[in-house]
């Protein structure tokens, strides 16, 4: 997977748009409750937050297809997920890869 | 942004920052005193990137991954390399304090001055930390923020 920090985008690796992940609520990984390994559970939304650190891109297409308004959690520093760089963020009609 | 600022969560004082020499001296008049601080790029700061060229065309594509070849068709033009991400207008900036600030206030820096790693994330995602708490002492500002602990993370 690959995210834009400017927008918080989430894409596959092969560019696919997956999700924006902005929690309007401003909530951090350990302001959650363990619920069980990689999920956390939110006590103002009642919804369960998946870590996605062990996650294939193919696992999180089902799982958005299942669930458009699941929610995720991507940490920069989780060897599944590449950081577009600045030189690649929100320029309209730029390529990618 | 993960990576570049978190929300003043505990709804602190906020400290602005004047990154001009005209901004820093309106700040003045209107009776803050600038602290004024280097703008100094930190080494350790970067994000990655590699330019690949289609070979018939001319046209160029972006990559932040080094784990992929290029596609058919294309060549590396520029290999994954580290660079500097950030511009600032001038190579000084001030923080305004206000003069009522209390020794031993904590504070939200809006536009923090000091060039800290916020995450080090992978592939050459070292981003700056754009904003953080920190605590006015003997007339400087300790920085709050452990990039182990609070380094920010997306969710949603």
């Amino acid at each position: 997977m690959k995210i834009d920090p400017t927008n918080a985008a989430l894409y596959t690796d092969s560019g696919i748009f997956l999700k924006i992940l902005k929690c309007p609520l401003h909530k951090t990984w350990d302001s959650l409750g363990i619920t069980g390994p990689g999920v956390r559970h939110c006590d103002s939304c009642e919804r369960q937050v998946h870590d996605t650190s062990t996650l294939r891109d193919e696992d999180l297409q089902s799982m958005i297809r299942k669930d458009p308004n699941i929610c995720l959690m991507v940490s920069p520093r989780q060897s599944n997920c590449t950081i577009l760089p600045a030189a690649m963020q929100n320029r309209k009609g730029s390529s990618h890869r | 942004m993960p990576g570049k600022s978190s929300p003043n969560r505990n709804h602190l004082r906020v400290i602005k920052t004047a990154r001009t020499l005209k901004k820093i001296n309106a700040a003045a008049q209107e009776g803050f005193w600038p602290l004024v601080k280097p703008v100094t790029p930190s080494p350790d700061i970067h994000h990655m990137v590699g330019v690949f060229q289609n070979t018939t065309t001319g046209e160029i594509v972006l990559s932040g991954d080094c784990r992929y070849p290029p596609d058919e068709g294309y060549q590396c033009v520029v290999p994954h390399t580290d660079y500097y991400p950030y511009h600032f207008p001038q190579p000084y900036a001030a923080y305004l304090i206000p003069d009522d600030l209390k020794e031993g206030e904590q504070v939200w820096l809006e536009d923090l001055i000091e060039d800290i790693v916020a995450v080090f994330g992978n592939q050459g995602y070292h981003p700056r930390l754009q904003s953080c708490e920190a605590v006015w002492e003997n007339g400087d500002f300790r920085i709050l923020f452990d990039p182990d602990k609070d380094a920010p993370v997306f969710i949603g």
